[in-house]
């Protein structure tokens, strides 16, 4: 690791200033469970880093009626522990306990874990899936992405060099969607997921009224496809039509291979897990 | 004698080290630091094969901070040998003239700290000219394949490996740097003879042996050219003959020192990083450290790949008539104790069973990757991956269950193994059938599926079974010494390594044992070459075996020059006295007794004095005939254990989970049952890790995963639903109180016991290990 100035910013003006002003030269420290890796494996070597996770107020977690918003430094394990979060948005809950370990849980935050702009992370398909979006300042002032225009690629986000995400917000879910979050490592389970998918439901009496399936790890963004979706609208649930979607989802998966499988395997496996997270919202909304 | 009914020895006791160890008061080699140390640190090549043209360390000499850049070049120009390696003196400690593997060591520099010892290394221009490299065992065995060591010159090391001294030092004409053979009976005879034959190969990759311990090396040079070293090895005695052969010394004048070491696994064994230590710090003229990271041991050592033919001939009413094997081992670049692992674990490459014809040729073979060394089990659990999975085909295919087809066919006492010892003491008829019941074994035809009890159609269950033997290192030597203090309290000195196997317990527990002493009286002294005695090496499951004998036999000669002092003062014959629990006693008078201090003040009249004890233990082998491996004896005595696995499979992803996992091993007679139980579940789960994950994946040479982000290994997530670690008891007449070595018998069979479980499951046999998820749905539902 390269040694590298702390620098530690009162305020979230402050932190935008010293971006401002070392650009390339500086990175936002958060938790630094991603940040770490990067710089001991030398692929980053920053000469400043501007701590945020020390901000007074940075990682509050507030709602009103519409929305929740997550401070951009509020640790994962907060938020998972949090009772607002558990009663609003369950699902994303459930999906932190699987997020690293308890460890990394206990440092990494939510900003960070956005803007490292991973494909194996786990929330970005579910807080796609429940249309979240982040706050963003910088020289431009407020701006606001929703997190499909936020993720661009493989670790890329349409942030600028001097922004920064300052919170996410989340609108609270319409009343009767239901959903799951399902995650599948080929290896062990203490892993990066080979696929993780996101399912939301929502029922019209027996039929489904709407529908949102947002998969992660298996393309350079999170991987959604509303043509799909649209097949289960209006419909009642049918083993042909969840079937279809999840094909549909395995052909448009975009895999990269590794130890964890080859781009066919990924595909196969994302179809399953399609079907199986689709299967298992149904049930939650009183579908199955 | 000891004691009719031992009182320390078959006691679950705790760890000695046990709450040191949860507590962080135990010190590693990375905790010690000697006044004014460097730390040094490491280039390595990134292409596989090349000739060194040119190393420019000009600039990384000119940056502050740095005391000393090498290379291969300078090793030359120094007093030294600079060639090290057990079998063949075929690598120095950084390349010289060539290197051979993306990762091969070509430079090092030692500045005052890590960050200066790495801008250092970028500082160095090294430039390689590319040659034709090989990557695989079958390529590299071509007649046109290029060579990946030129000259063959044996090290001269262990007096059973004869067949190196005959063809060494000679140009090579192929990348098999050894060859070993075992000829039993007519192999084609009996072959033809055979109802049914079966042709099946195997084959298992490259994997790591990921220590928690990085390996670390502090070298420290005196005045008077005395070289003291630290370091985190399981050979230190070895250590010391060959520093004190490079630099020409005597081995008095070299001190190596060994604190508890994180970790071993066969990782530590031989020389590892001790010489460019020795190295650096002679040339920068003070103490050096070098500590790898994670990434650095995936280029240091692996456990070997392998490929394995076997040819497998049996008669209808189920007996093994002659088995053909045709084995190549994956060394890497350099052969460190591959031709050794290729040797050892060919004696049983047939499996442990009587076969009346056997036919073994195993080749250790190089090719441009990793050096691959020992790994616990010294290759058995290769070549029972290849031999326990072909048992099972045949079992299935001939309709017979799998567990008696395996019980008709083992080894039992007094039958001829392959090599043409006699066997004795080998539980492994019992291990099988502890390990069936732990399963609730029950056989059926493989085309019933068993069905989960939840009822869920994708998940479905199967149970498969796997058993393994091996012959213990011999001849080998081990020593020590029991200090008995003026107190009365023992100091155990010993140079085997306790690297968390429980060494320390089982022997503090053998002399309390012996001198009738409390436990918390009897100490031991870590490996110190200097004071401890020598030891072969920490390895092949060999210290309880060997090194409790030289302790037990320390410990009753302290006993015997304390007896006649204590005898006087009880009125009593020493043949009359016990001891237990720190008091000496005569059987005929037990009303009166001494504790060890007060012997020790009336022997030397007052607090003062020192009893020395000490043990010898020394196996032997016979003479083997080169042309057939066969021989007398090979082996000091057998290890053997057995394994027997349920998983579930998801036929949807083709994911494999262990729901129960039952290894028995055979430990002649438990000194210490909690640890045998924890050796045994340890290597269980250890070994679920090359069975379902784990895997060096190279393209073109370059390894792709060197971290644990890419190369998995089990961790809590991945323990089986239920792991029973059993014993079985048959003593061994020459083992102390009838014990046997068992560090590795645990991790032998579980590979082939889960995919057996596999092929049991989903009726898809998987011949290459790891058994991924992706194996399994392309053998059940190819795309």
């Amino acid at each position: 690791m390269r040694p590298f100035d702390l620098l530690q910013p009162a305020t979230v003006d402050e932190a935008v200033a010293l971006l401002a002003q070392h650009g390339e030269d500086a990175r936002l420290l958060g938790g630094g469970a991603m940040l770490t890796i990067l710089l001991r494996q030398r692929l980053v070597a920053p000469r400043y880093l501007i701590n945020v996770a020390d901000i007074p107020g940075l990682n509050a977690i507030s709602s009103d009626h519409n929305t929740l918003r997550l401070g951009a430094a509020s640790t994962l394990r907060a938020i998972e522990r949090s009772d607002t979060i558990r009663a609003r948005c369950p699902v994303l809950a459930e999906a932190l306990r699987s997020v690293g370990n308890i460890r990394v849980r206990n440092v990494a935050t939510i900003g960070g874990h956005l803007a490292h702009a991973d494909v194996h992370l786990d929330l970005p398909p579910v807080l796609c899936a429940l249309g979240a979006s982040v706050v963003v300042l910088g020289r431009h002032g407020d701006r606001h992405f929703s997190l499909d225009e936020l993720f661009v690629g493989y670790y890329e986000t349409c942030l600028a060099p001097t922004e920064m995400i300052a919170a996410v917000d989340v609108p609270t879910p319409p009343p009767g969607l239901q959903g799951v979050y399902l995650k599948y490592c080929s290896l062990s389970p203490n892993d990066w997921p080979t696929v993780g998918v996101a399912a939301f439901l929502r029922a019209d009496g027996e039929r489904i009224a709407e529908a949102r399936i947002v998969v992660g790890s298996v393309s350079p963004r999170p991987l959604r496809l509303t043509e799909a979706e649209d097949l289960l609208r209006g419909e009642r649930l049918n083993s042909g039509a969840v079937a279809e979607v999840a094909r549909r989802y395995g052909r448009a998966a975009d895999p990269l291979p590794d130890i964890r499988g080859s781009e066919d395997y990924k595909r196969r496996v994302t179809e399953v897990y399609v079907r199986r997270a689709v299967e298992a919202a149904a049930t939650r909304a009183g579908l199955a | 004698m000891s004691n009719p009914r031992p009182a320390v020895i078959g006691a679950d006791v705790p760890r000695v080290e046990g709450i040191d160890k949860v507590t962080g008061h135990v010190t590693f080699v990375d905790n010690i630091e000697p006044p004014g140390m460097l730390h040094g640190m490491i280039r390595r090549s990134q292409v596989p094969h090349g000739r060194i043209r040119r190393i420019d360390t000009s600039r990384a000499r000119q940056l502050s901070g740095v005391y000393a850049v090498l290379t291969g070049e300078d090793l030359l120009r120094m007093d030294i040998d600079p060639y090290i390696g057990p079998a063949f003196k075929d690598q120095a400690p950084l390349a010289i003239g060539k290197v051979r593997y993306a990762g091969d060591p070509v430079a090092a520099v030692a500045a005052v700290d890590r960050d200066t010892a790495e801008e250092a290394l970028d500082l160095i221009d090294v430039e390689v000219e590319e040659l034709p490299a090989v990557f695989d065992v079958q390529d590299a065995l071509r007649p046109d394949a290029p060579l990946v060591c030129e000259r063959l010159v044996p090290a001269g090391t262990f007096a059973d490996l004869i067949e190196l001294l005959g063809g060494g030092d000679v140009p090579a004409t192929s990348n098999a740097c050894f060859q070993y053979k075992l000829r039993r009976g007519d192999v084609a005879e009996g072959l033809r003879r055979s109802d049914r034959v079966f042709e099946h190969t195997f084959s298992n990759p490259p994997t790591q042996h990921s220590d928690l311990e990085y390996h670390c090396s502090i070298a420290q040079w005196e005045a008077s050219n005395r070289l003291q070293v630290w370091t985190a090895t399981q050979s230190p005695s070895y250590v010391r003959i060959m520093l004190a052969n490079m630099f020409r010394l005597p081995e008095s004048r070299v001190r190596v020192r060994v604190p508890y070491l994180g970790g071993g696994f066969g990782s530590k064994l031989y020389m590892k990083l001790e010489p460019l230590a020795a190295l650096l710090a002679l040339v920068a003229g003070r103490p050096v450290k070098i500590r790898l990271t994670r990434n650095e041991e995936f280029f240091t050592i692996t456990k070997h790949g392998l490929v394995a033919k076997l040819t497998t001939g049996v008669t209808r009413d189920g007996r093994l008539l002659a088995r053909d094997c045709q084995i190549m081992w994956d060394t890497g670049a350099y052969a460190d104790i591959g031709p050794r692992v290729t040797h050892k674990s060919g004696y049983t490459s047939a499996g442990p069973y009587q076969i009346p014809n056997v036919r073994i040729d195993s080749f250790s073979v190089y090719t441009n990757k990793p050096p691959a060394g020992a790994f616990r089990g010294f290759g058995i659990m290769q070549v029972c991956w290849a031999y326990e999975s072909q048992m099972d085909i045949i079992a299935r295919e001939m309709g017979w269950d799998p567990v008696e087809f395996r019980l008709k066919n083992v080894l039992r006492e007094g039958d001829v193994q392959a090599t043409g010892t006699v066997v004795h003491s080998l539980g492994l008829d019992q291990c099988v059938r502890a390990v069936a019941d732990a399963v609730a074994w029950d056989y059926r035809e493989a085309s019933a599926p068993h069905p989960t009890g939840d009822g869920a159609r994708h998940l479905v269950r199967g149970k498969g079974v796997a058993c393994s033997m091996k012959a213990v290192i011999t001849p080998s030597v081990s020593a020590a010494t029991v200090l008995v203090h003026s107190d009365g309290s023992a100091s155990v000195l010993s140079s085997s390594v306790e690297m968390g196997q429980g060494s320390d317990t089982a022997l503090c527990q053998i002399v309390a044992e012996e001198l009738g002493a409390r436990l918390q009286d009897v100490a031991i002294v870590h490996p110190d070459t200097d004071v401890t005695p020598y030891d072969l090496i920490t390895a092949g499951s060999r210290t309880t075996f060997h090194m409790g004998n030289a302790v037990r036999m320390a410990a009753i000669d302290a006993r015997s020059q304390l007896w006649p002092t204590a005898a006087e003062l009880l009125d009593a014959a020493p043949d009359d006295l016990t001891a237990q629990d720190g008091r000496v006693w005569a059987r005929t008078a037990s009303d009166r007794s001494l504790t060890h201090g007060q012997i020790m003040m009336a022997r030397f009249g007052g607090r003062a004095g020192t009893i020395e004890g000490h043990g010898l233990f020394e196996t032997h082998h016979g003479s083997t005939d080169l042309d057939t491996g066969q021989s007398d004896r090979v082996t000091a005595h057998w290890m053997c254990g057995a394994t027997a696995a349920e998983v579930e499979v998801d036929t949807d992803t083709g994911q494999v989970r262990i729901v129960n996992l039952a290894t028995a091993v055979d430990v002649g007679n438990a000194i210490n049952p909690f640890a045998c139980r924890q050796q045994i579940g340890g290597a269980s789960v250890q070994g679920t890790g090359p069975a379902l994950l784990e895997e060096m994946l190279f393209e073109a040479g370059q390894l792709t995963n060197p971290s644990f982000v890419d190369y998995k290994i089990p961790s809590f997530l991945d323990l089986p639903d239920r792991l029973q670690p059993l014993t079985v008891e048959d003593p061994h007449p020459d083992g102390p109180y009838g014990a046997k070595g068992i560090g590795e018998a645990g991790i032998f069979a579980i590979a082939p016991a889960i995919a057996n479980a596999v092929a049991d499951a989903v009726g898809a046999r998987i011949p290459s290990l790891p058994i991924t998820p992706e194996k399994v749905l392309r053998a059940i539902a190819p795309p």
